[in-house]
């Protein structure tokens, strides 16, 4: 996982679909994701790591995920 | 970093299942993001390289043709004909790469095709593939909702109790922890879930592993890890049993390829992204040892008409996440009628039945 935090994807055309929060979780922790649509990531709150979401396909695999600076949170 | 480590890791454990916990651990070792966990003794071995894994089945995106492939082809048939002998229908199925694009055009056409559809690969490659693949062989895809997921299956990024049914097709072999993976899989099934698997086992490429052993052998004196290890079937039904499936069956399928040369086999391998990709590998093959095994293979196993078979084994399991008004064996000692009881009937009953002339 990397630790800059000035990286955060561009949004993209293909929006996400918000119905797959139904399905997904974390998966390191098993908890929700929560969706930030302004950075087009998927937090979870509980580790404090944003997983990318690139043209609506959200990538968590857990070497994609970043760290989030402590004070955004 | 290392406390957001130690903060990390502390909060898995706590929070999540012991699996998921030794789980990240490793990753985390292993990506070298932090070597502490070396000092702490945590290391584990892993059996394979999955960023290699993901980088070959990049690779096998760009290296495959427009046609589906003939033998996964044949694996997903199989697949969901066991899909089809189950109840009317799943209205949620996550489909967990490998050779995903067979499994969902298959699906697209059969009566499951009514709610969601999940595709989860660690490949972003194959992903883009198979939805445009998709979309371009079913116009009118059937399903209300399609989604496609970058995960690792190691990391199922599955909620709990949220699907119908999982199928994986053929990525379980690379896996360096199956119960693991396939743990998190029941556990994001609901009650009564159907789990369906299929996996490279036992006997696949034994022609080739002998070939290259051999060549190795003669040529540098000694033998290395030039194909992946695989599990036998005699694993798989302990496999099911401890990763909580209930009513477990596995079973499996021989099938022999025949390719004009052992470099045909290799060429199709890579374009499976089924290349070796275990942490022992040596990086590279010398020219003259190909050679000498190419050579080997043909002379042991080739067929008259001048081609090679290659076997291939598919190993099937399926397995239900356990609920409560589940089919499943009466417990130990409450039958009410012995064995000795019912040998006497039936013995009685042929007697009865077809009585001998001389008697």
């Amino acid at each position: 996982m990397s630790t800059s935090t000035d990286e955060s994807p561009v949004p993209q055309a293909d929006s996400f679909n918000e119905d797959l929060l139904g399905f997904l979780c974390c998966p390191i922790s098993k908890s929700l994701l929560r969706w930030d649509a302004a950075h087009s990531e998927l937090i979870c709150d509980q580790l404090k790591v944003a997983f990318p979401v690139v043209t609506g396909v959200p990538k968590l695999v857990p070497s994609d995920g970043r760290f989030l600076p402590e004070e955004s949170t | 970093m290392r406390g957001l480590w130690t903060a990390l890791t502390a909060t898995a454990r706590n929070s999540c299942q012991k699996e998921t916990a030794t789980n990240l651990l490793r990753r985390i070792c292993t990506s070298g993001a932090c070597q502490r966990a070396s000092d702490e003794g945590q290391v584990q071995q892993n059996i394979f390289d999955r960023a290699v894994k993901r980088s070959q089945r990049d690779r096998a995106a760009a290296l495959q043709a427009g046609d589906l492939d003939p033998l996964t082809d044949a694996v997903a048939d199989n697949i969901l004909d066991r899909l089809d002998d189950c109840r009317p229908s799943f209205p949620t199925i996550a489909v967990v790469g490998g050779a995903t694009l067979p499994i969902l055009t298959k699906l697209a056409t059969s009566r499951h095709a009514t709610g969601s559809v999940l595709v989860l690969d660690e490949s972003p490659a194959m992903l883009r593939r198979t939805k445009l693949l998709v979309e371009k062989q079913a116009s009118n895809v059937p399903w209300s909702q399609i989604h496609y997921i970058e995960a690792d299956a190691e990391f199922l990024p599955l909620q709990e109790k949220s699907l119908d049914a999982v199928i994986s097709c053929l990525s379980l072999h690379w896996v360096n922890d199956v119960p693991g993976a396939m743990a998190q899989m029941r556990r994001a099934l609901k009650p009564d879930g159907l789990f369906l698997a299929a996996m490279w086992g036992g006997d696949t490429l034994h022609e080739l592993r002998v070939a290259l052993a051999l060549a190795e052998q003669t040529l540098e004196g000694g033998v290395s890890q030039r194909m992946s290890p695989l599990a036998q079937v005699r694993d798989a039904g302990n496999l099911l049993t401890r990763a909580g499936y209930s009513i477990p069956s596995v079973d499996t399928d021989d099938v022999t390829v025949h390719y004009s040369s052992p470099m045909h086999l290799v060429r199709h391998l890579r374009a499976m992204g089924e290349s070796n990709a275990a942490t022992g590998r040596q990086p590279r093959l010398k020219q003259a040892t190909w050679q000498a095994a190419e050579s080997k293979y043909v002379e042991m196993f080739g067929a008259e008409d001048g081609s090679v078979p290659a076997t291939f084994q598919a190993i099937y399991m399926t397995g239900w996440a356990p609920a409560p008004k589940q089919a499943r064996p009466a417990p130990r000692g409450s039958a009410t009628l012995s064995f000795e009881d019912l040998e006497k009937t039936l013995a009685n009953e042929s007697k009865g039945e077809a009585p001998k002339p001389s008697g």
